[in-house]
């Protein structure tokens, strides 16, 4: 038998999807030296759990390459995240946030979208800690709002609770196709039209891809949870 | 460009010139060799039937930067000699070098069937095969099309307001889809007309005698080589349409095969849809002093010269008419009529048609089509784009009167004329302004309806537009 690295369990599988989540999401906050190096390690780590044999490693693969070479520059990539995605400088080009994409700031449906939001992750039992800076409907919460639900999913596994892990499974489901997997090819698509470094330009393409696989696994999972014979 | 080949079981080594020829032993068993192997560019690969894993292969592939879903994939089911080995190569090159390159979008995860609730059965390797996705520039939903979603086998496609949606969840990739729809705006990379035309003309150029052409599921279990016949994968042959069944005859094949996947019945009922269609392009065979013998289910030894040559005028959609009218060409027929395929001879009656251009801006494939000249309404209509789908008769308010109507054929003598103009209507134009009001076949129409006690109304709107009015 070869040896993929490829999970052997959906347990696996959803420790997996966490860090791939985890991973994304730290590549959407400011690129302190450290964290960019945290990065490169995940895509190491991550690597070796089989990703070549799962349909987004092409353009994963382009944005871990990009990743290797931008640890070497942090300062660069700094300048570059400042005029890719803050507001105030400039004007933001391509911003982080859902609710730029799915609100008219006129009308007043900001404030929609966040209590929305709010409201999905008190059903899910998620609170931001005081750590987090940026507002709820940003792309990096938003990406470790599915990291909490694949971890989730993982411990609801190993602990052979059934109605947890149901849950939790509708959870990432509901996440996927009422927000982030609805705005964020809206989002990648502007941050593609931008004229930016390999980190930036890789790293759009490559969450796109993985969010659209991974909203396929899941539907694959509720289905398989569904089934009780399984 | 690389050739590789799985060197077990004595398997002869084709010859290539401009490409290079790799045998690697034990290949098969573990397609991670390609990895390390010191290869250019990967572009086909033959393997024997059975003894590969798929999901592996396609790692190997994605590792060496390649995009598995356009390398081919030729299967050995049993010995093969090596001028069919050469050939067969030829072919999966010609394919691969025609790939238009996928997305993210294409990629289907295929799930095994048995999945324990917490093992993911140890797990085996993923594979993808490639679904459409749909290019909404292009597509012509809101005109009212929705030829796909009412070919789609399995419900994974919605029309909603002028939009179709996709699920690919319910999609099972068979590309019933993909040769429905009349604008190519729905498209399977791994199966355009691009490049199984371009793999049947590389099959036919590298072969010495005639050539079968067989098209073969996705899913099928490979059958062992037929010297003569070589297989041409499709996502299911249930997407073959009447101008797919042929086009290998136009493209130089002597003979076609077209089998279903399965003897016991496809439970999407996709083999009924093969069987129906395979029975029309029959029909246009026979009807062209061809013969239906060279259309079998399955490949027999013997494969007739191929026809003449009427693929100069084939061009890249394999509709329907497009195909009966290179046959016919490339058979010297210039007088063929053929209730088949779907496909259809659109007339419009001057005398009762009010030329409101309903027709025109429902039809989904720009067969009917309408336009100015100097002022005139000029409706016209190309019988080698229509489909036969009849909305256009469907949305004429003045079809009970029999201003259009649709003979469902393919006529040999209609489709050499080309686009033609079938309707052309003058416009009555505003006595103060000059801008146009209306059609005066349309004012006349509503002269009559109303009678002569609302003459004066009709005088009015005849002459001026409601701006002027
Ligand atoms: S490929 Fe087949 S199942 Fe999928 S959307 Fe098209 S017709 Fe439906
Ligand atoms: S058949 Fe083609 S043009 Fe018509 S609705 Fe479907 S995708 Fe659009």
């Amino acid at each position: 038998m070869i040896d993929t690295g490829l999970p052997e369990s959906l347990e696996e599988l959803a420790r997996l999807r966490q860090g791939m989540y985890r991973v994304f999401a730290a590549a959407f906050l400011e690129p302190e030296p450290d964290r960019i190096r945290d990065i490169v390690a995940g895509t190491e780590m991550l690597e070796a759990m089989g990703l070549p044999y799962l349909a987004f490693y092409r353009e994963w693969s382009r944005w871990r390459d990009a990743a290797v070479a931008a640890a070497g520059d942090p300062r660069g990539l700094r300048v570059e995240y400042v005029r890719m995605f803050a507001t105030g400088i400039g004007g933001a080009i391509s911003p982080p946030t859902e609710s730029f994409y799915g609100a008219d700031p006129i009308r007043g449906e900001v404030g929609e979208v966040l209590a929305e939001l709010r409201a999905a992750y008190d059903r899910y039992r998620l609170a931001p800690t005081d750590a987090v800076a940026d507002t709820l409907d940003h792309v990096s919460i938003e990406l470790e709002v599915m990291a909490a639900l694949c971890a989730r999913e993982a411990d609801s596994r190993s602990a052979a609770n059934d109605r947890r892990l149901e849950l939790t499974i509708g959870h990432q489901r509901e996440f996927l196709d009422r927000h982030l997997g609805v705005w964020l090819p809206h989002f990648v698509a502007r941050m593609s039209a931008a004229e930016t470094v390999a980190f930036y330009a890789e790293l759009g393409p490559a969450v796109a891809s993985f969010v659209r696989h991974d909203a396929g696994v899941v539907r694959f999972l509720e289905r398989s949870v569904m089934e009780p014979s399984r | 460009m690389s050739l590789v080949v799985c060197a077990d079981h004595d398997t002869p080594i084709p010859t290539i010139p401009g490409t290079e020829v790799v045998a690697i032993a034990g290949l098969c068993g573990d397609p991670g060799s390609l990895v390390a192997a010191e290869l250019a560019e990967v572009e086909a690969v033959m393997l024997h039937a059975g003894e590969f894993d798929r999901g592996f292969l396609q790692g190997a592939l994605r590792k060496r930067g390649a995009d598995p879903l356009g390398v081919p994939v030729v299967e050995l089911a049993g010995p093969a000699t090596e001028p069919w080995l050469t050939v067969a190569a030829a072919g999966a090159l010609a394919r691969h070098r025609a790939f238009p390159g996928s997305g993210p979008e294409h990629a289907k995860m295929r799930w095994p069937e048995l999945l324990s609730r917490r093992r993911l059965f140890a797990m085996t390797v993923p594979q993808y095969i490639a679904a459409p996705a749909i290019d909404r520039t292009t597509c012509a939903a809101e005109r009212g099309c929705r030829l796909c979603v009412d070919a789609c086998p399995s419900g994974a496609l919605r029309w909603d307001a002028g939009q179709v949606s996709y699920d690919m969840d319910l999609c099972v990739a068979c590309g019933i889809c993909t040769t429905t729809c009349p604008t190519g705006a729905t498209t399977n990379p791994t199966a355009t007309t691009g490049q199984v035309a371009a793999q049947i003309r590389a099959i036919v150029e590298a072969s010495d005698v005639p050539v079968g052409i067989e098209y073969r599921c996705r899913d099928a279990v490979a059958a062992p080589p037929v010297d003569g016949w070589f297989p041409v994968e499709v996502p299911c042959t249930g997407m073959l349409t009447v101008g797919w069944l042929l086009a290998p005859l136009v493209l130089g094949a002597g003979a076609i095969g077209a089998p279903s996947c399965t003897d016991i019945g496809c439970e999407l009922g996709n083999d009924l849809v093969l069987k129906e269609r395979r029975k029309a392009a029959g029909a246009i065979l026979d009807e062209l002093g061809s013969t239906a013998e060279r259309l079998h289910r399955r490949s027999r030894p013997m494969v007739p010269d191929p026809l003449g040559s009427g693929a100069g005028a084939f061009g890249e959609s394999w509709g329907d008419a497009e195909a009966f009218l290179a046959l016919a060409d490339a058979l010297s027929v210039d007088d063929a009529v053929v209730e088949a395929g779907s496909a259809g001879v659109v007339a419009i009656d001057a005398a009762t048609c009010t030329a409101c251009e309903q027709c025109t801006s429902v039809c989904p494939s720009t067969a009917l089509r309408s336009g100015r000249i100097d002022g005139e309404i000029e409706i016209t209509v190309d019988p080698l784009l229509c489909v036969g789908c009849g909305a256009c008769v469907a949305t004429c308010p003045e079809r009970a009167h029999g201003a259009i109507t649709l003979e469902r054929c393919l006529d040999v003598a209609e489709l050499v004329l080309g686009r033609r103009t079938v309707r052309s209507a003058t416009t009555a134009t505003c006595e103060v302004c000059r801008g146009p009001i209306a059609p005066s076949a349309m004012l006349e129409r509503i002269r009559s309806m109303l009678g002569p006690d609302l003459a004066g109304t009709v005088d009015l709107i005849s002459r001026r537009c409601l701006n002027c009015r």
